[in-house]
Formats: structure tokens, sequence, C-alpha cells
């Protein structure tokens, strides 16, 4: 029972940082359309640039606040230089899609020879451990949680009663109606990467701080949360972040019965199931389907 | 020497992989990065068949090809079950869970350790030990796979293909079942992947799970990119581009522990820029048209000119019962989406050899009943009879199999193919669109390929369109897009033919040109029930209009009737 309880614990906490990856991702895939690979790269970046700053002798929430506007800058400039421009020339969705993927690679093998590709820890971070009921867990995990739950309700809440907010679901919505009715679209989708990308940045702080990142850490996160987002239901801000804790709670369970090394298949696993069962996702709309 | 060597057997490895990897993404616009994990397939069944079993090369070749078939089959058929954006993280997570397989399964693979000492292949008695005989080895099957990848794409199959990828609704409209042909090409894929998989690892004699890898798959994904989706010798093009760029790298002096980090972002920055600035790649799919693929079959069956197919043998009904039975029953259709109910309990019939009218305001569910009778959604409730047979709930290839075809509003044209093709593909019942047919052509599929072109330039020449065969469709006017796509339904031989809209949109004196077309259809053993705006359009070309609106057929009869009765009138023009 210890075991069980210990994992589920695990659990929530892998699942709350995926949470925010998957939700940030589900947040601009929802809103512009675009299937975000980079998004990866832009969460390491936001590690990676806390690491920089800390490395400089700033403190360590300094360097956090450096890694999560480094974050916000990255994903506003790829915005700007890699799809505005696609989207101009009318790119299929495909071809936005490989020319994400391609500038995923090349940030990441850029931070790659910038930082090399050793694993790095951010210290500093006052860590202590907890015991309850037999289930042990760190300060920091606690940090996790809250930290994400945090970002999750205020993005709920931004989305649902702010004047921008309620410009990113029109937009969402249908583009053209909110251009007809006097909201700037691409400015919406600049706030949107902005937002997307500083929410995701504090995930891979957090990994920084506990067991260390590599640069390969985006591609990783990205498909988890894109597994998130297709499980919890595309278009669905919640939904991606029940899919991220399901994901995060069947990696760790499953290691009651499946060896641990198994743990990336799990979650494709869940995939395929609910790809299968419901198609649809278990909150959001409809998968995209060739309309009629 | 043994270098340059070296670098032309990578280039046939990839030009392999690229070639089997374009006709899943090239021609069938099916974008699944998993490709790596066929390669790896073949290369693991055929190693450890070679150091368990001792079986030769060519038995692991052939057992490769099988495993890694089956395997494509098995994902085919989840991964078909979302598209575009999804299919490609579906087919991610193919490749990471096939990749923690060769990684994890260590009884059988070893894990990161490997499989060393991979036996030298011996051919007929003949053992390969030096580079440049590999190489002639690799070129062979190279050969012999882009051989396989060409016939199969200037198949009738390959040409279904390209239809989905241009529109997979259109292609059922046409009664193709996509479904089996994207499962055959993943097999295809796949199997050529592993004939790949099995030449590497004889080659290195030494394989581990990391040289098949989800950027080992998005290499190859570059290697069609860069050098042309849709186009074979582009992969060509594209794996010798790719092979030797890199390799320049070893003679900048560029130190090895950044090497591979540099060789991944130029990948990924030349798909960066290709996305911006060449999205068709360096030898992209229209870039050089020699031989239009219809005029060649054509002048390999001389004496058959099109000229001397008449349209009436081609067009002539099965069987001709007395004009007038009714063709098509629809009975108490109801479809509601959310709280809007489409149609409400719509009963109509289509009597054979006429042309219907069905009118009605917008949102009156016309286009809708289209969608129901041909299959494309599922009513509430109700039933359609075809011929008397009950013909409700059939998927839509199968509805037009039994010869009820339909066009669209927004025409659907498969915009990449030639006008030609677009027409082409649209004939049934074809041999070759079996895969062992489409392989092996005898005499027989050369002259039913005749045929089909003859009728098919029939048809382009009914609609006038005759001159414009081998140009690109998207390249067309719009009334030559609405002709065009009245062609390709004709090809269909369907007897009954469902018309959304085909006037709308054109200037009047096209539309005059369209209505003549029509016109001549019941003469041709067809029922027609067309949807129409313009009352005076319908005036002229039907006695029997059906009046829907709320979903529910309220008036049928004389276009002149019809528009006497000031109730529909009123409701027509919303007063």
């Amino acid at each position: 029972m210890d075991l069980f309880a210990q994992l589920l614990v695990n659990g929530v906490v892998a699942g709350s940082l995926y949470a925010l990856v998957a939700c940030s991702f589900g947040l601009i895939l929802g809103t512009t359309g675009t299937f975000h690979f980079a998004h990866g790269v832009v969460y390491a970046a936001g590690a990676y640039g806390a690491y920089f700053a800390a490395g400089l002798g700033l403190p360590l929430w300094a360097a956090a606040g450096v890694g999560i506007a480094g974050a916000a800058l990255l994903g506003t400039l790829i915005e700007v230089v890699v799809y505005r421009p696609l989207r101009r020339i009318a790119a299929s969705p495909l071809v936005i899609l490989i020319a994400s993927l391609g500038t995923l690679i090349v940030l990441e093998n850029a931070i790659a020879i910038g930082f090399s590709t050793d694993a790095k820890v951010l210290e500093g971070f006052p860590r202590k451990g907890i015991v309850l009921g037999g289930v042990g867990f760190t300060t920091l995990h606690v940090t996790m949680v809250a930290v994400s739950l945090v970002l999750f309700l205020g993005l709920l809440a931004f989305l649902r009663w702010t004047r921008r907010g309620k410009a990113i679901r029109a937009v969402a919505n249908s583009p053209e109606m909110a251009e007809i009715v006097g909201i700037d679209t691409a400015r919406v989708f600049l706030l949107v990467f902005a937002l997307g990308s500083a929410m995701a940045a504090p995930a891979a702080i957090l990994i920084m701080l506990d067991r260390g990142a590599t640069p390969d850490m985006g591609m990783d996160a990205i498909l988890i949360a894109a597994i998130a987002v297709i499980v919890g239901g595309i278009g669905s801000v919640p939904g991606a972040a029940l899919g991220a804790l399901i994901i995060g709670l069947a990696q760790n369970l499953g290691v009651m019965k499946i060896p641990s090394e198994w743990q990336a298949a799990i979650a494709f696993g869940v995939l395929l199931l609910v790809v299968i069962l419901r198609p649809r996702g278990l909150v959001g709309k409809k998968l995209r389907r060739a309309e009629i | 020497m043994d270098y340059l060597v070296h670098v032309a057997i990578n280039i046939a490895l990839y030009a392999i992989l690229g070639v089997s990897f374009n006709l899943l993404l090239g021609y069938t616009g099916l974008f699944a990065v998993s490709h790596a994990a066929f390669f790896g397939i073949g290369a693991y069944a055929s190693a450890l068949l070679a150091l368990h079993a001792g079986w030769g090369f060519l038995w692991g070749m052939a057992l490769g090809i099988v495993v890694a078939g089956l395997v494509g089959a098995v994902i085919a058929l989840p991964a078909l079950r979302v598209s575009g954006d999804y299919l490609v993280i579906v087919s991610f997570g193919l490749q990471i869970i096939v990749f923690s397989v060769m990684l994890n399964w260590q009884d059988v693979t070893r894990g990161v350790a490997g499989l060393p000492g991979i036996p030298r292949p011996t051919l007929l008695g003949w053992k390969l030990t030096t580079p440049s005989q590999y190489l002639l080895l690799f070129l062979v099957v190279a050969g012999l796979c882009v051989w396989l990848a060409r016939r199969l794409t200037r198949s009738p199959f390959g040409r279904v293909l390209k239809a989905i990828r241009e529109d997979e609704v259109a292609t059922q409209a046409l009664g193709k079942n996509i479904t089996r042909f994207k499962v055959l090409v993943f097999v295809v894929a796949g199997a050529l992947a592993a004939v790949a998989g099995n030449l590497y690892a004889h080659y290195v004699t030494f394989i581990n799970p990391f040289s098949f890898t989800l950027e080992e798959s998005i290499f190859i994904m570059a290697v069609v990119i860069v050098g042309g989706a849709g186009n074979l010798w582009g992969s060509l093009l594209g794996a010798a581009v790719l092979v030797i760029m890199p390799e320049s790298l070893r003679f900048l002096q560029v130190p090895p522990t950044v090497s591979g980090a540099i060789r991944q972002i130029i990948y990924g920055l030349l798909l960066v820029l290709f996305m911006r600035f060449r999205p068709q790649g360096l030898w992209g799919e229209h870039a050089a048209r020699p031989a239009a693929p219809g005029r060649r079959s054509l002048e390999a069956t001389p004496g058959e000119s099109w000229r001397a197919a008449e349209l009436a043998p081609v067009s002539t009904p099965a069987a001709v019962p007395a004009s007038g039975q009714p063709l098509l029953e629809v009975r108490g259709l109801t479809k509601a989406f959310g709280g809007i109910r489409a149609l409400s309990n719509l009963s109509l019939t289509l009597p054979q050899g006429t042309i219907t009218g069905l009118i009605g305001p917008n949102g009156a569910g016309k286009t809708t009943a289209f969608n129901v009778i041909t299959g494309f959604l599922p009513p509430d409730a109700g039933a359609v009879r075809y011929r008397g047979e009950e013909i409700t709930g059939l998927t839509p290839y199968r509805v037009a199999r039994l010869g009820i075809a339909r066009s669209f509003q927004d025409l659907r044209l498969f915009q990449r193919m030639t006008v030609l093709d677009n027409v082409l593909v649209a004939r049934p019942g074809q041999s070759g669109e079996r895969l062992a047919r489409a392989l092996v052509r005898g005499r027989r599929a050369r002259m039913e390929e005749a045929r089909n072109l003859n009728a098919a330039l029939a048809y382009l020449d009914f609609v006038q369109l005759l001159s414009r065969a081998h140009e690109i469709a998207e390249n067309l006017s719009y009334p030559e897009q609405k002709l065009l796509a009245l062609a390709r339904l004709l090809a269909t031989e369907a007897e009954l033919l469902l018309l959304d809209e085909p006037t709308a949109g054109l200037a009047p004196t096209t539309v005059g040109d369209m209505l003549a077309l029509i016109r001549k259809l019941p003469e041709r053993g067809k029922t027609v029930c067309i949807i129409e705006h313009n009352l005076d359009v319908i005036k002229g070309l039907s006695e029997r209009v059906v009046f829907l609106d709320g979903g529910e057929a309220i008036a049928t009869g004389a276009p002149e009737t019809i528009m006497a009765d000031p109730q529909l009138a009123d409701i027509y023009f919303g007063r």
C-alpha cells in the first residue's frame, strides 16, 4: 500500500509538470492552429536561460525570472521569424509542422553546443525531505505541484475573465470572426506564444533543480505534451491538464507491473488506447477529421 | 578510395529509405515519422536470423520484409484513425515503442550492447568481402527498389495514392476504399525500409538501437523533403545531397564533439529553409513532366485511337428498366447536429432517367441530404433504398460502387494531379488498383489501362477540356474546374448523379454550357438530382422539383407549379 501511495504521489508530481507543457502547447495549438513542436526547445531554453543567469551570480529567483523571460522571448521570436512568414504564404499545416520540427532540431543542438550534452543541475533550492504517512517527497516536489496548480488556475482565470483572455478564446473559436469584430489576430498570436512559452519554462527549471536537464529534454517533453493534448481532447486546456495527469500516473503506477525503462512506451500506449477507443479525446471536441 | 565507396554505399542506403518513405509522405500524404523503426525491424530480423539460425542473407531479407510489413499493417490501423498532425504523434509513438523494444528486450536484442558479428552475406556461393562488392550489391538492390516503387507509383494504384493525398473525401466518393490503400502503402513502405535494414546490418556487421532513433526517422524525412516529395528521383537526389553535405564537415576540421550537433543543425535548418522558400524540394513533383503518363500508354496501343471509342457503349447502363421507376427512394430521413435538425423526416424519390431539382432556402438540408444518401453522414433515422435495396449506413465507397456518384460544392478536385489523371482515377473496377496487379502488369492490364484512357479522354472531350488534358488541375480557370468535376463524376459510370450546385459561381454564358451538358445526361442512361439555387436554371432543366424547407420535402412538382405557389415563394425569398 505504501508503494502504491508513493507511486501515486510521484505520478501527481510528474503529471503536474507535464501539465504545464501540455496546457501551454494546447493553448498555442488551439488558438493559432500551429503544431508547435519547437515549444519543446523553448521549454528547454527556459531551463538553460536560468542556468546561464545563475552562472553569472544571480540569485535563484532572479535566474528563474531570466529563464522565463528568455523562453517567452524565444517563443515569440519563433512565431515572428518562422511561422508568420509561412502563414503569409498560406502554407499547409504540414509545412508549418515540418518547419517547427526543423526549428526544434536546430535550437536543441545549438543548446548542446553551447552547454554540452551533460546533464546540468541548477543548485541552490532549499530542499528538505518530508515523510508523510510512509510516503516520501521533498519541498521541491511540493513546489512543483504548487507552481503548476497556480499557473494552471491563473491561465484559466485569465482566459475567462480578462479582456485579452476573451480575445484569445474568440480567436481560438474563429479567427475570421474575431478579425471581423476588430480583434488583431496577429497580436493575439504573439500574446499566446509569449504566454505559452512563459508557462512552459518553469517546468523545465524545476526539473533542472531536481534531477538536472539535458539539451534533448524538450523533445521528450513535447511528445508527452502532444499526447496529453490528444488524450485530453484538442482545444481544451483542462483536458490537456487531465491528459498530462493521466500520463504521469500511468507511467508511475505502471512501475508496479512494468519495468521503469518502458515509461516512454507507456505514454504512447495510453495514446494508442485513447485513439482507438475514444478518438475525440476525453474532454474535448472531435478530432479534426476531413470535413464534408 | 574506400572512403568514397563508403559514402556511395550510404547514398544508396538512404536512396532506398528515401524512396520508400516518399511513397508514404510524398505520394499518399501520410506524414508518419517512424521510418527508422521499419529500417530497424528489418535490420534486427535479419541479424537475429543470421546469428541464431544461420539463415542466409536472402532469407533474412525475406523475413525482415514480412515482419516489417506486418508491423506496418498493425500500426497503420490505429494510426489511420487519425489524420494530419495526429498521425505524426501516433507515428512518433510507434517509433519510440519500437526503439524501446530494441533497447529493453535484453534477452533477444541484447539492448545497448547490440548484436555484433553479423556475418557478411553470401550470394550464390559468392561471399561479399570488399567494399566495392558491397557497393555493387547496394546499387543492385537500390535499383530494384526504385524500379518497384516507380512501377507502383505509375500504376492505377499509385494514382489512387495521389488522389488520397489530394482529397480523401473525394477519393472515397469515387468508390475507393482508402483505408485499404493506406494500409497497403504502409506495408510496402515498411517492407522496402526493411530491405535497407537487412543490407545495412550485413554491411556494418554490428547493430544497436542507436542506429534506429527518432533522429534517424527525421533524417529520412529530410531526405524526402529536400529532394522533393512526390518524385522518386527527388529522393535519390536528396539522399546524395544529405549524405555528402555533412561529410564535408570532415574536411573543415570541426571538432568531433560538436560535429554531430552541427550535422543535426544543418538538417534542421534545411527543413526550415526549404519549407519557407522551396516547399516542393529540389526536384519536385511537377518540376519536369517529360512524359505525361497518359500520352505514353496512348502511343503504346496504336490503332486504338481514343476517337474510336464512342461514349455510348462506355456509358450504357447495365439494365434499363422502364423509365420513371424510382431509382432512389428516401424515407423519413432525419439528421440532427446538436440541437439543429438538418433533416427532419425527409422523404423523396428519384425516378429513373429523369432530372430532379432540389431547391430550398439556405439551411434547408439539401447538401446534408446528399451527405446522408452517399454515406458520408449516418442518419439518425430513416432509410435510403437504391434499386429497391436498402443502402442506409453503407460506407461512402460502397455507396459509390453501387452506382451513386456525387459532386461537391467546393469541387474537391485533385489539385496537384493532371486533368487527365483526375478523370482516370475515377474509372471504376481498375484491376491495377490491386497491389499485385500494379506490380505485375501484363498485356491485359495494359489494354485495360488503354481503354480507361480512351474513356477518360472521351469524357474530357465531352466537357470540352481535351486540350487541357495534361495541365495540372489547379492551373485551370474556375469554370474549367467545374467542367473537370463533371467529367470526373461521369467517368465513374455511376447511374445516379448527385450534383451539388454545378452552376454556382459561373458567368451566365458558362452556365448555359454547363446546363447543355447536364441536359444530355438522361439520354446516356443517367438519373440526375441537382441542387440549384436559381429557379430559372431549374426551369430549363427539369420537369420535376422537390422543395426542401427545414429538412423536409414540403412540395414536389413541376417548377412552374412550385413557383406559382405564393406560400413557397414566400419561404424561398424569406418573406
